[in-house]
């Protein structure tokens, strides 16, 4: 599980995020939607290990991830990310970014890379590298990546944004029977309520710094909540 | 720190590469401090004489940057508008001297005045060899600045102002940080330089430094004299260090095709006729290389003259293999951690002069006892990498800072240690790690104020055979030499500006280099 109490970090000066409270089973689906500049990017930067909190804590599956100014390792930490943009390395081909993770964990390299690969719909485009990619089959690759570290959690930080509807329904399918059918946690921020909306499971709103119920949306528009979570 | 992560070894590495930069200045420090009783401290203030000296150097230096900028910015425009690969090929031969070391300038030059029965010698005409010396760097450093604007934010411009206008108020701007840290650097070195003014009869600051340590034989002395110079280039390198820290990402790549457009004609001739300055560099030392051998019925290099060639080579080849990882090291420690200690250690091997890195590292291979050091290349080799590791450092942090951090993170997540360097770092900037490797090759190959100070007796390292001929007298065997030496520099220099696009382009690619069926 992955447990988050008083979560607090910013940049010069500037709170992003603010005594931010957060619970992720294995297995659940959490969707954490705000605006751009919400803390989004910085929340899932900070369970990864990419950056060190200002105060707080972070437990994934029991184990406190920090103390002080020491940290555990973001490849210590049973999670893979999606990133916002496909973060691909742009000298190696598809097979060998499965390859890459692959081998740290400790499963047969080879067999595991082939399965993905053959799940993922990646199989006719192993030989290629990052610039001979539409920019939807190198999202594909970034999440066909995230699946081979074979972590307990996944953070997906907009994997889809800037795709046209095809390519994230393609996506979305991807995501359904291959992340969540794993019993895996996955944590999904997007600022595309329709995004939040097709992934189902449960919904946070990210605003000032904390986590809020979302407000829940009528047809028409137009908020179907009290006015104190309205407000927010 | 990071639980988990063996980090013992990265650290004991840094402290050793800061170590061999801060060496010989820690050496001179504690000197002065055991010695303070005995020793005069006033000297460290210049007094009259020293003072005029360093604000003429001073002076001479802000001149030969700021007329060098009043030509590369004009030019740098003008060639990046060329299109294609006429545009590629005309860039890269105005960029190619800029390894050239500034004596053979300074013998090319000589050559062109004396054939037109003009002057060698005087402030206007040192002046001008200096500039044309420190030109390319700065033409570099404008079309490396030129390289990282957006054309899309050019175009936008383009749409409300005219090309001057546009140039001027939005290119401009975008390209300042590198313009910024190009022309810093550029006062650096000149501040530094003492070879170039000494052949034409000029006294500066840094031949004051030393003289002063070939006189007095006094290294506490010699650091008191070089105080000043030493302040002022760390005022410089840290300016230069923040314009780097400043580069904005290459977020698009492409032509802005301004060559479609008419434009104010005045502006055109400017820019033209920058060009034509710009291109004076290459095409007079081609030229002073050329009138050398044809002139004195030069006879082939000796062997002597291949041993001397041989030997640079060498310490050239060893000093880059050593200070290239080294400075891999520093640099991402920098950018990882931005250290302020680490940052101090650039900056003191940038701003350290030579003369001075000299007197220290004789004095910390005495200290220590290294009478190997004395008889090899040993000395030299020391002495070259206390400068060469804090520049590769800079240049390294640059290109480490401006790649894209995002398949860095990516990696992290499932990897750490070497295997990260390895696989991921090295695809990222190799093209920056192989132009820091030519540069420092180019620059250590014809080094000649240390090797003044440093080479064992009957050595004779390139730089110091050629100064030498040119100072006292030439001599037609060395004419072959400096042809060669000519061509090497250029094609190094070429190389770099190559590798430079090179890491733009991969910079550019890593960010939005998809949608390529």
């Amino acid at each position: 599980m992955i447990k988050v109490q008083s979560l607090s970090h910013g940049f010069s000066g500037q709170p992003v995020l603010d005594q931010l409270d957060l619970d992720l089973e294995p297995g659940e689906k959490l969707v954490i939607s705000g605006k751009s500049g919400a803390g989004k990017t910085t929340l899932i930067r900070l369970l990864a290990g990419l950056e060190l909190p200002d105060s707080g804590s972070i437990e994934i599956d029991d184990i406190s991830m920090h103390s002080g100014s020491a940290m555990v390792a973001p490849h210590q930490r049973s999670i893979s990310v999606v990133f916002q943009r496909p973060a691909l390395w742009q000298h190696m081909k598809v097979s060998a970014h499965l390859e890459f993770v692959a081998s740290g964990t400790g499963q047969k390299k080879e067999s595991t890379v082939r399965e993905i690969l053959q799940a993922t719909g990646l199989e006719s485009l192993k030989d290629r590298r990052p610039h001979q990619l539409s920019e939807g089959q190198a999202r594909r690759v970034a999440i066909a990546r995230a699946i081979a570290a074979q972590a307990n959690y996944m953070l997906m930080d907009e994997p889809l944004v800037n795709l046209d509807q095809e390519a994230k329904s393609d996506l979305f399918e991807l995501i359904e029977s291959h992340i969540v059918a794993t019993g895996m946690g996955l944590l999904f921020v997007t600022h595309d309520e329709t995004e939040a909306e097709l992934l189902g499971g449960s919904r946070l709103w990210l605003r000032q710094g904390r986590l809020w119920p979302t407000p829940a949306v009528g047809r028409a528009g137009e908020s179907i909540v009290g006015p104190a979570v309205a407000s927010l | 720190m990071i639980f988990g992560q063996t980090r013992f070894p990265a650290i004991v590495a840094t402290i050793v590469v800061a170590g061999l930069v801060c060496a010989p200045l820690l050496v001179l420090c504690m000197e002065l401090l055991w010695t303070a009783d005995s020793i005069n401290l006033g000297k460290a203030w210049p007094g009259t004489r020293g003072g005029l000296l360093l604000f003429e150097s001073f002076f001479f230096s802000l001149c030969v940057t700021i007329l060098g900028l009043m030509v590369a910015i004009p030019a740098a425009s003008l060639l990046m508008d060329v299109t294609g690969y006429s545009g590629q090929l005309l860039r890269l031969l105005a960029i190619a001297p800029v390894t050239v070391p500034p004596f053979l300038h300074a013998m090319a030059w000589q050559r062109l005045l004396e054939s037109i029965g003009a002057s060698t010698q005087g402030f206007a005409v040192t002046f001008a060899v200096e500039a044309a010396a420190r030109l390319p760097l700065l033409l570099a450093a404008v079309l490396i600045g030129l390289h990282f604007v957006d054309p899309r934010a050019r175009n936008a411009a383009l749409i409300y102002a005219g090309r001057a206008r546009t140039f001027f108020s939005i290119t401009l701007p975008q390209a300042r940080p590198a313009i910024i840290a190009g022309a810093c650097m550029t006062m650096v070195f000149s501040l530094n330089e003492y070879g170039l003014p000494a052949l034409f009869q000029r006294h500066t600051y840094a031949l004051e430094i030393f003289a002063e340590y070939s006189v007095s034989g006094s290294s506490v002395d010699t650091l008191l004299v070089a105080l000043p110079l030493v302040l002022l280039s760390i005022l410089f390198a840290v300016i230069a260090i923040r314009a780097l820290s400043s580069l904005p990402s290459p977020v698009a790549i492409g032509s802005s095709g301004q060559t479609l457009l008419a434009g104010p004609w005045l502006y055109d001739l400017l820019r033209t006729l920058a060009v034509a300055v710009a291109f004076s560099p290459l095409l007079v030392l081609l030229w002073g290389a050329v009138a050398l051998i044809t002139g004195s019925g030069a006879a082939p290099i000796s062997m002597t003259g291949f041993a001397a060639m041989a030997d640079s080579a060498a310490i050239a080849l060893a000093a880059t293999i050593m200070a290239v990882p080294c400075a891999w090291l520093l640099a991402e420690n920098l950018h990882r951690h931005r250290l302020p200690v680490l940052w101090l250690v650039v900056l003191i091997g940038i701003a350290l002069p030579a003369s001075l890195s000299g007197a220290g590292s004789i004095r910390l291979w005495s200290w220590i006892g290294g009478e190997l050091m004395y008889k090899g290349w040993g000395l030299p080799l020391a002495g070259m990498l206390v400068g060469l590791i804090p520049l590769a450092t800079l240049l390294l942090y640059a290109v480490i800072r401006n790649s894209d951090h995002l398949p860095w993170d990516a990696a992290r997540v499932y990897h750490s240690g070497p295997i990260l360097w390895w696989k991921i770092r090295l695809f990222q900037i190799w093209p920056g790690v192989i132009g820091a490797f030519f540069l420092l090759f180019a620059l250590s190959l014809p080094e000649l104020e240390l090797s003044l100070l440093l080479s064992p007796p009957g050595f004779s390292a390139v730089g110091i055979r050629i100064f030498n001929y040119l100072h006292y007298g030439a001599h037609e065997q060395v004419a072959y030499l400096i042809l060669l030496l000519l061509l090497v520099s250029l094609l190094l220099g070429g190389t770099i500006y190559q590798m430079i696009r090179y890491q733009v382009r991969l910079d550019y690619r890593e960010r939005e280099g998809y949608n390529k069926p």
